[in-house]
């Protein structure tokens, strides 16, 4: 599956918990206050397990966790 | 942090908590970070939207014993980010790992826990909580408490005590008595006491004069100390009667010199805690602390007449930058951690 769709249904389903909310790849998540910094530990410790990745504390920020584009450009840059 | 944006950083906890508690905090702020053993020491850091903090995070460094060897580490002690900048809260963790060598704290805030572990701080273990009935009737008014017999609640203060008698007895020659302050012999059992323990808070004069002292939430405290018949401290207690809704005594602190009078000096400053606390009136007597091998095991302090309670969600968590030091400090059964040790206490009321 497209890392961005399991990226997706993860933020939907475990995050914040609402399979029917529509989210598009560039709502801010943060902003948006669906992220907070519990749930970005969360997502990132799911990104670590999902797609056998490290992912530094130093990259856990506003601009890589930003949205959805965001999220799927930290993991594919490191897949590539 | 700038001094000036103390005044944002009140702003925003009054926002959050309102003004009755903002000004305890300010008292509170005061003397954890202005007041505190090494202010020059003590970074603290906010988040700022604009001119508006919108989150702050205060590290209160401590004094620690680990292996024989004093150090300083820090804890996460105030921290807070409004509800709606809540992501922020990873930079402040952030910024307080890459600026504090060594850390050693003990939350409740299931967040908090979860980014301090992620950011490489190691659970060591939670606290245990022990309780003691010291009026059952009064208790009986409030609630019922799982395990404890209903006899308990049927109880007065009169039948109980004299319940203590016969569960505390085995003290004799140890002269337990209240002193005003903490005097140099204080440093003198930390001294002794810390060569036996592997990691423990460096309780000295010092320590335990900022830590209970006037400015310190707990400045009403009651300091009793035992003594051997030669006339040598064995150990001391620190008492506290909370203004909560159930009148609730709280042992602070308990140390007893590990050796031949050690099960002696717990049992009669605990002895003397129940005395003095119910005689102001609290309902119940409450200790907690990580578990230790030593006189204040669940066996005796169950022989005692304290009942176990669950395990808390205040958990002890450490990181050190020496390994040698980190090794020790996971172990559970080197900690010598009372709940006055740690930060989660100060907000007790």
């Amino acid at each position: 599956m497209e890392v961005k769709t399991l990226i997706k249904g993860h933020i939907l389903n475990e995050i914040i918990q609402n399979g029917d909310l529509q989210i598009a790849d560039d709502t801010p998540l943060i902003d948006e206050g669906y992220l907070t910094s519990l749930q970005a530990v969360e997502l990132v410790m799911f990104l670590e397990d999902q797609f056998e990745v490290e992912i530094d504390p130093i990259e856990v920020d506003e601009e890589n966790f930003r949205d959805l584009t965001s999220i799927t450009q930290l993991i594919e840059g490191k897949l590539a | 942090m700038a001094p000036h944006d103390l005044e944002g950083v009140l702003t925003l906890y009054q926002e959050v908590f309102g003004h009755a508690y903002a000004e305890r905090f300010e008292a509170r702020f005061s003397w954890a970070h202005g007041d505190n053993l090494y202010p020059d020491d003590s970074p603290k850091w906010v988040v700022a939207d604009g001119d508006r903090i919108v989150g702050f995070l205060a590290a209160m460094p401590l004094p620690y014993t680990i292996a024989g060897r004093r150090v300083i580490a820090h804890t996460t002690c105030d921290y807070m980010v409004h509800p709606d900048f809540r992501f922020h809260g990873i930079k402040l963790m952030k910024q307080f790992f890459s600026e504090c060598e060594n850390c050693v704290t003990c939350d409740d805030i299931e967040a908090t826990k979860k980014v301090t572990e992620w950011l490489g701080a190691r659970t060591v273990t939670p606290m245990v909580t022990y309780l003691k009935v010291l009026n059952g009737r009064a208790l009986a008014a409030s609630a019922r408490l799982a395990g404890l017999p209903e006899i308990v609640y049927a109880s007065g203060t009169a039948l109980l005590k004299l319940a203590d008698k016969a569960l505390m007895a085995g003290s004799a020659g140890i002269h337990v008595e209240n002193v005003g302050d903490f005097d140099s012999s204080f440093d003198e059992f930390s001294d002794r006491t810390a060569k036996n323990i592997p990691a423990t808070v460096t309780r000295d004069r010092d320590f335990l004069r900022w830590r209970y002292g006037e400015r310190s939430p707990h400045s009403s405290r009651e300091i009793a100390v035992a003594t051997s018949p030669d006339g040598s401290m064995q150990g001391y207690a620190i008492t506290y009667m909370s203004s909560e809704k159930r009148p609730t005594g709280y042992v602070l602190d308990l140390q007893a010199e590990r050796g031949p009078h050690e099960i002696r000096a717990t049992r009669s400053l605990l002895a003397h805690a129940a005395r003095t606390l119910r005689a102001r009136g609290a309902v119940t007597m409450k200790y907690h602390a990580v578990d230790a091998p030593d006189s204040t095991t669940e066996s005796h302090m169950k022989r005692m007449g304290f009942l176990a309670r669950n395990r808390t969600n205040r958990v002890l968590m450490v990181k050190f930058s020496d390994p040698a030091l980190q090794e020790i400090a996971e172990q559970p059964r080197n900690w010598n951690y009372r709940y006055g040790d740690a930060e989660v206490s100060h907000s007790l009321a």
